[in-house]
């Protein structure tokens, strides 16, 4: 958290006065050792191959390290940016245009030339999904009006208005850049294959137990070090760590794994983290359910929860963080400080006295005592322990809230369906800006995630306007004032940010912890010190 | 085996040369939770070569545990056998390490035993059986081997024995395992064969035959046979001598005709005396001897047969009387302190209850109680017959049966198993549906609706008294619950009243309703069998084999307290049972089935007197008599072959494919059930034909 | 013995038939669907409109009666369609798993074999003796135990004593045998474990019982030795219902090895039969479960033709 924190506070400056040519080729220049195979697990299976059409964490473990994006992060400095595919990169002064120059010479796994057309050609896939292939993000690219290639080397994006996310979306992990002539072919050719310039190659994988990958000789950066990763479905973290199976596990570890990969492994293990991490685990309540149309109801139940308290000791017993958050990741860029926090219903600090409170606000309501449904995915970590807690809050509050506990296929239908008082909800995000961590909080009709189900056109003409603010202050201020009026109406009551701990065999160096799981797979820069 | 010797003193009796089997003081002792059961004490006996020595007694005395540790098969962690000596031709098989002891089973001791369903492995084919103690004794080849047994299988009677040796045992009938356990008792020409109750799970025409051919092969071949049976007609006709067992001992022993006509024990006089007799005409009640036989796990001391016995004085309960020869033949030895006047007085030592005088007549003026016309029960029977085919068709296990039984009439119903008289029963009782045919009951036409209005009327017994017995339940509630069941008495203070009077109605004690079934002896429970019927205050019994179960002196005291139950009740029995004397001794009127069909109907003394049809005859004439004089005069014709399959049975009458009588136009057509005197029919074409 | 094979395989179709009717219409009755789960539970932001448009796109928006139609003209020639996770045939998915699940059921299976038949016999044959206690104990350990907890046990044992596990990812048996046996056999003795206790005191009682039998008797009063009255007359007849536990305990294995499939990342049917299931992967899920209703008729049937050939009353029935 402490590095994340230096990190953040480092980038807001940067990230502020970024509106200049850059010109970073990259910060890792060479690997102190060349060789050996990275062996990791992963807990998901990868749906299909196509970073643009899915959310995986799977598909990002395996198959992020095949493909390169045209920007991507220095993870040191995070969210500082820098080239990946392009060299440089400018934006005009009115934020309209993005120019990209590529590096030259960069060729896709079988050989084909990158160049710009293929740029192109991604990027309006992911915009206008030919048949057959999904796009779930393609709203964040909504703004791009056309896209230009002058000339091999060079792209250029025109943006029908200004985009405060826009740059980072060109680092988003989830844009990679495909073969023209393989989709040409057939549009759908990245979901059951996989060309790309990335790091490494795809060597076999075999479904349901093993993504094998060899080095790519041709790679424009000179940080893959590794002869190759592989990595295995596995269903617990311990005992493969533990029976030396894998080297690591990239998606985090909960409080107990931790203490026994450290307490059997010793020095052979090194605990990185606990890291900020972008998925907020919150609860929506059903705005159709009649005691929530009040609200002093929502108000009470958010100012029950005593956060200030109650997530130091849930921090210990399963992996959310302890700091108290609002909807952005503490410490990022756009968060509220912590003062300000403190001033916002359900942050205040005397937890007692606002329980207390809440109760008078319920009697007021007419609601001493109210009865609700409480839906809950039947997962031990976090939720079993995060709905313990809060059933506990509630309860001393005088409320009888029941829970409802259903595996994950049901748990989604019921809170697809409205079938609820209140759910447990998450709204996870891969870049710590406001675009796309406030997105899931507007109304239903411009979201497809708020299972609030409310409509709030106060809250949107917010987020439009943060988006198009291009400038970092005003973007800021923007983006703390809808966060608190979502807090305020408590439709939404935020728990906490999850806690990335990962457990490394200390044999693998070059590696930097990011704010996501979904963040930094590509395995550059990691060497073995074997 | 631990065979224990004990101080050997001289033997009392010179050893001749032909004696090849000299027990000593065999003792066997089982080691029981709560205590030891002595199951044989001090027996010492001898057998001559190519001697038939029959031992007999009520079950639990002794006499298979006995034989079962002549050849050390008892289990050797539970059994303790001590013994002065058992000689077998001069080797002491009682102290022969048990590698030895494997060197003379089956090679000169050889041992059929009682059950041949079970006795015969059945995975392992018939030749495979019958070579393995060729191959194992004489070191035959198993070419050799199989050779030898299609002739020992021929010598048994096996037909198309080369075909068979590679049959397996389910495909073989009861008697012809049997007879498989005969061939691999006699395959290495043994000096001896314990032939265990072999005869007991066989019906009577099988038992004759494998009776015959065992006394045939074993004098040819010189074998001596120790046979165990409790049947007392077997012993008359085959044995040369008789050990008569009681309570772990041998209280009398001789030659068959001493002990027959000269019995000098009181438990060998009653033992006789409770048989029932088909050569006799139907009389008055039977000997019984009261009470039980004592506990062997602490036996009481002095005369064992004290509590049970007629003429015992004080001096028989201190000491017992060891055994003693008798009217100064050796050959004849009795224990007992009064043998001398039990050999005199005989019979008359046992009160004869002369004031219940002879059996009840039957009024037949009136309607019948019962009336079967036509009765026939088909059962749909499919199985596979190999590999590639299957069966599907109907039994006809009761076809075209008729027959009436009055108010206070027993009728009985006689005939090998598999006949149909049980499913006759059943049918009536609508356990099973009938085909066709029609079932009055006073006067009422009873179908599978009607049935409940008379199930009170018309109660059962059953064969196995345990099994019909819920065992966790008290007699007390056993008894109680049809009477609560059918609401015949509502008050529980009268229930319990009339509970009393039906345990002593059938001759138990009112403290034993809070004993369970298994505290109580076989003949106990079948007491309750009959206090239980007897509770609805039934116009008929059904009596499934009552008695085939049980001891011959226990049997008697059923047969009795069922006789007087009709006399002072007016009670009418259908008695099912293929003992052909005890069905004689209590019936007025006998029904002969066979193969589902009637064969024979008549008055007891007239069907047995004059036997009119061949089934009949030959039924009679296979049932041994317990007089060695009658036996040995009497001229057997034994009836060939097995029942045939019900699935397929003969055309026209039934009989004709075993019938020693039989003619061209048996075949043609079934037989009219024909009058051949008043109350007496038989469907014979023989009879047509006069 | 063909005809009668034949006959028994001709039964399986309606039976496998029945199946699959029931299997399709429970399916469609639980609620949830892969669509939500594939596109938002793992996260992210996700239109509603590109939710139906997947929907749409894997047929999903089809009406059930059509739905099952194509599934039902699919299943003669084999076809269950394709997995709505990973879009590849639902045979192939399972094909590519059922060879180790088969290879650690036969494993498990030989492995209880050996273990069970000593322990059983010495057991029935010592009986009341220290050694049967000590082998009741064993065996009692092994069917109180669950399989999956066993086989945690056995990882750390392995963890703790030899430090490692052995690697992750299959090694075919005919490419690297001893590799495949040491990734093998950890599972297998955990499956075996349990599988042998029940085996073992299936073949301790029947020994007891079948030693209690008359005909043992008639073999000990022929002279036969000793040994051969226990090995031939005792045990043929002790195998009968044990082979049939055997087999049945054989065809539980087959969809059985869930827990342990996933305790020991074995990419196995069992763990692709979670995977499935978490994931609503209604297709998969049918054709799963249709090769496990295959495999568990198969093996019974099997071992029906084993009766018949170690019972000649099964064989010749009269």
């Amino acid at each position: 958290m402490r590095l994340f924190l230096k990190a953040a506070v480092l980038s807001a400056t940067i990230l502020g006065t970024v509106a200049a040519t850059n010109a970073y080729a990259g910060a890792h220049s060479s690997c102190p050792k060349q060789g050996g195979t990275l062996v990791y697990g992963v807990k998901a299976e990868p749906p299909m191959f196509d970073l643009h059409g899915n959310n995986s964490y799977a598909v990002q473990h395996y198959v992020a390290q095949h493909y390169s994006t045209l920007l991507t992060f220095d993870w040191e400095n995070f969210p500082n940016m820098e080239g990946d595919l392009a060299e440089s990169w400018s934006v005009s002064d009115d934020g309209l245009t993005f120019t990209f120059n590529l590096h030259k010479g960069v060729k896709f796994h079988d050989g084909t030339p990158m160049t710009s057309a293929d740029v192109k050609a991604s990027y309006e896939r992911i915009q206008n999904p030919p048949e057959g292939v999904a796009s779930p993000r393609k709203a964040l690219l909504a703004d791009i009006s056309g896209i230009e290639t002058p000339d091999d080397h060079t792209v250029i994006f025109k943006l029908s208005a200004p985009n405060a996310f826009m740059e980072a979306g060109f680092a988003s992990p989830f844009n990679a850049i495909y073969s023209k002539k393989d989709l040409d072919a057939d549009p759908k050719f990245p979901i059951k294959n996989v060309n790309g310039t990335g790091p490494y190659k795809l060597k076999e994988y075999k479904p349901g137990e093993a993504w094998i990958t060899e080095r790519y000789e041709d790679f424009h950066h000179d940080d893959n070090c590794l002869d190759g990763t592989i990595g295995y479905k596995i269903s617990g973290i311990a005992e493969p760590m533990l029976g030396g199976q894998i080297m690591a596990e990239w998606r985090g570890t909960a409080p107990a794994e931790r203490v026994t990969i450290k307490e059997g492994l010793g020095d052979k293990v090194n605990l990185v983290g606990p890291h900020g991490w972008m998925t907020l685990f919150l609860v929506s309540l059903n705005s159709e359910t009649e005691a929530f149309k009040d609200k002093r109801v929502r108000q009470a139940l958010q100012m029950c929860l005593d956060r200030n308290n109650g997530l130091k000791q849930l921090a210990k017993i399963t992996f959310t963080s302890e700091t108290p958050a609002g909807l952005t990741l503490p410490g990022s860029p756009y968060a509220m400080s912590p003062e300000d926090l403190a001033t916002v219903t359900g942050y205040r600090p005397d937890g007692d006295s606002e329980k207390k409170k809440a109760m008078a606000m319920l009697k007021e309501a007419g609601y001493e005592g109210l009865k609700f449904t409480y839906s809950n995915r039947a997962v031990a970590h976090p939720y079993d322990h995060m709905a313990i807690w809060m059933m506990s809050e509630w309860k001393k509050c005088g409320m009888n809230p029941e829970m409802i506990s259903n595996p994950t296929a049901t748990f989604v239908t019921i809170r697809n369906e409205g079938g609820f008082d209140a759910t447990i909800d998450w709204a996870p995000s891969f870049l710590p800006d406001p675009s796309l961590m406030l997105f899931k909080f507007i109304s239903d009709d411009q979201t497809g995630s708020n299972y609030s189900n409310y409509i709030d056109r106060e809250l949107d003409d917010l987020y439009n306007a943060q988006k198009g603010e291009l400038d970092f202050d005003k973007r800021k201020a923007l983006s703390i004032e809808l966060e608190k009026k979502v807090l305020n109406d408590s439709h939404i009551l935020p728990v906490a940010f999850l806690g990335r701990v990962l457990a490394l065999d200390s044999r693998i160096k070059g590696f930097t912890i990011a704010p996501s799981h979904i963040l930094n797979n590509t395995y550059r820069g990691i060497w073995l010190d074997e | 085996m631990a065979v224990k010797k004990q101080n050997s003193k001289k033997a009392g009796r010179t050893v001749t040369e032909d004696v090849l089997l000299d027990v000593k003081n065999l003792r066997v002792e089982f080691k029981m939770k709560n205590g030891v059961v002595r199951a044989v004490d001090d027996i010492s006996y001898q057998v001559r070569k190519g001697e038939f020595l029959a031992v007999v007694g009520e079950s639990g005395c002794g006499k298979s545990v006995s034989a079962l540790s002549l050849m050390r098969l008892l289990p050797e962690k539970a059994a303790t056998i001590t013994a002065d000596h058992i000689l077998f031709d001069g080797i002491d098989i009682s102290s022969i390490p048990m590698s030895e002891m494997r060197k003379l089973r089956g090679r000169r001791i050889s041992m059929i035993f009682q059950e041949p369903m079970t006795s015969l492995n059945p995975v392992l084919t018939i030749g495979d059986q019958i070579c393995e103690p060729l191959i194992t004794h004489l070191g035959m080849s198993e070419e050799q081997a199989e050779v030898r047994a299609i002739e020992l299988m021929a010598m048994v009677g096996i037909p198309e024995p080369k075909n068979r040796l590679p049959q397996y045992p389910h495909q073989f009938s009861g008697g012809m395992r049997q007879r498989v356990m005969i061939a691999i008792g006699l395959a290495c020409e043994p000096d001896l064969i314990i032939a265990d109750e072999p005869t007991t799970a066989l019906d009577v025409t099988i038992q004759a035959q494998i009776l015959e051919l065992l006394k045939d092969i074993s004098q040819r071949l010189g074998i001596a046979v120790i046979m165990i049976t409790h049947n007392l007609g077997v012993v008359a006709a085959y044995a040369d001598n008789v050990n008569v067992m009681y309570a772990a001992q041998i209280i009398e022993k001789g030659t068959a005709s001493d002990i027959f006509a000269n019995p000098a024990h009181p438990y060998s006089i009653g033992l006789l005396r409770s048989v029932p007799r088909m050569d006799k005409p139907r009389g008055g009640r039977l000997a019984t001897i009261d009470g039980l036989p004592p506990n062997l796990m602490n036996p009481p001391s002095g005369c064992r047969f004290y509590a049970r016995c007629p003429m015992a004085q004080e001096s028989c309960a201190k000491t017992d009387q060891s055994l003693q020869e008798t009217k100064g033949s050796e050959m004849h030895q009795t224990a007992c302190y009064f043998s001398e006047k039990a050999l005199k007085e005989g019979a008359l030592i046992y009160e004869t209850d002369v004031s219940v005088q002879g059996s009840s007549t039957v009024d037949k003026s009136g309607e019948p109680l019962l009336s079967v016309s036509s009765l026939r029960q088909e059962f749909s029977v499919s199985f596979r017959t190999g590999w590639f085919s299957s069966y599907n068709g109907s039994v006809k296990a009761v076809d075209d049966v008729s027959f009436d039984i009055y108010p206070g009439e027993t009728v009985g119903l006689v005939g090998e198993s598999g006949c149909g008289k049980t499913s006759v029963g059943r049918a009536i009782l609508h356990l099973n549906d009938p085909t066709s045919g029609k079932i009055a009951f006073d006067n009422l036409s009873i179908n599978k609706k009607s049935i409940a209005l008379v199930r009170q009327d018309m109660q059962v017994i059953f064969q196995d008294p345990f099994s019909s017995l819920n065992p966790r339940m008290t007699i007390g509630e056993i008894l109680e619950e049809p009477l609560k069941v059918h609401n015949i008495e509502s008050d529980p203070e009268k229930r319990l009243q009339r509970i009393s009077e039906l345990l002593v109605k059938v001759g138990l004690y009112p403290y034993m309703s809070d004993r369970y079934p298994h505290e109580l002896s076989g003949g106990q429970r079948q007491r309750v069998g009959i206090a239980r019927a007897l509770s609805m205050e039934p116009k008929l019994i059904i009596c499934d084999e009552p008695v085939s179960a049980l001891d011959v002196s226990v049997q008697a005291q059923i047969i009795n307290l069922l006789e007087d139950l009709q006399r002072e009740l007016g009670i009418a029995y259908l008695f099912i049972a293929h003992d052909l004397a005890v069905v004689k001794h209590i019936s007025h009127k006998v029904v002969v089935m066979y193969l589902g069909q009637i064969m024979e109907v008549g008055e007891g003394d007239q069907l047995y007197g004059e036997p009119k049809h061949p089934y009949t005859q030959a039924l009679l004439d296979a049932a041994p008599i317990p007089d060695p004089e009658i036996e040995r005069k009497r001229k057997r014709s034994i009836l060939k072959g097995e029942l045939p399959s019900p699935i397929n049975p003969p055309n026209g009458c039934v009989f004709s494919t075993r019938c020693p009588k039989v003619v061209a136009a048996c075949t043609s057509g079934r037989p009219e059930l024909l009058r051949v005197g008043t109350e007496h029919m038989a469907s014979c074409v023989l009879l047509d034909e006069r | 013995m063909l005809q009668y094979a034949l006959r028994r395989i001709l039964l399986v179709f309606p039976t496998l038939f029945a199946v699959a009717v029931l299997v399709f219409l429970v399916l469609r009755v639980v609620p949830g669907d892969i669509v939500e789960i594939k596109m938002t539970a793992e996260g992210g932001i996700v239109s509603q409109e590109e939710i139906e448009r997947e929907r749409e796109r894997l047929g999903l928006n089809e009406p059930l009666y059509k739905q099952f139609f194509t599934y039902m003209i699919g299943l003669p020639r084999g076809d269950l369609g394709v997995s709505l996770w990973t879009e590849r045939p639902v045979s192939q998915e399972i094909g590519s798993r059922i060879a180790l699940s088969f290879e650690l059921a036969i494993l498990s299976t030989i492995l209880a074999v050996l273990i069970a038949f000593p322990l059983g016999t010495l057991s029935a044959l010592y009986r009341g003796t220290v050694l049967d206690y000590v082998i009741r104990i064993i065996t009692i350990g092994g069917i109180a135990v669950p399989s999956f907890w066993l086989g945690m046990l056995l990882i750390m044992f392995a963890i703790t004593f030899f430090g490692k596990l052995p690697p992750l990812g299959t090694v075919s048996i005919f490419d690297d045998p001893l590799t495949n046996l040491y990734q093998l056999i950890w599972p297998a003795l955990s499956v075996g474990y349990r599988y042998s206790s029940v085996v073992a005191r299936m073949l301790r009682s029947s020994i007891l019982e079948v030693l209690s039998e008359d005909y043992i008797r008639t073999a000990r009063a022929k002279g036969v030795f000793e040994r051969l009255v226990i090995v031939k007359h005792g045990m043929r007849n002790a195998l009968l219902p044990t082979v049939t536990v055997i087999g049945l305990e054989f065809a539980f294995l087959l969809g059985g090895l869930v827990v342990t499939e996933s305790v020991f990342n074995l990419n196995g049917i069992g763990k692709l039969f979670v995977d499935s299931v978490v994931r609503n992967d209604l297709n998969l899920l049918q054709g799963l479960v249709l090769t496990v209703a295959t495999c568990f008729v198969f093996v019974n049937l099997i071992v029906d033709l084993l009766y018949a050939a170690l019972d000649p009353r099964i064989r010749y029935q009269k």
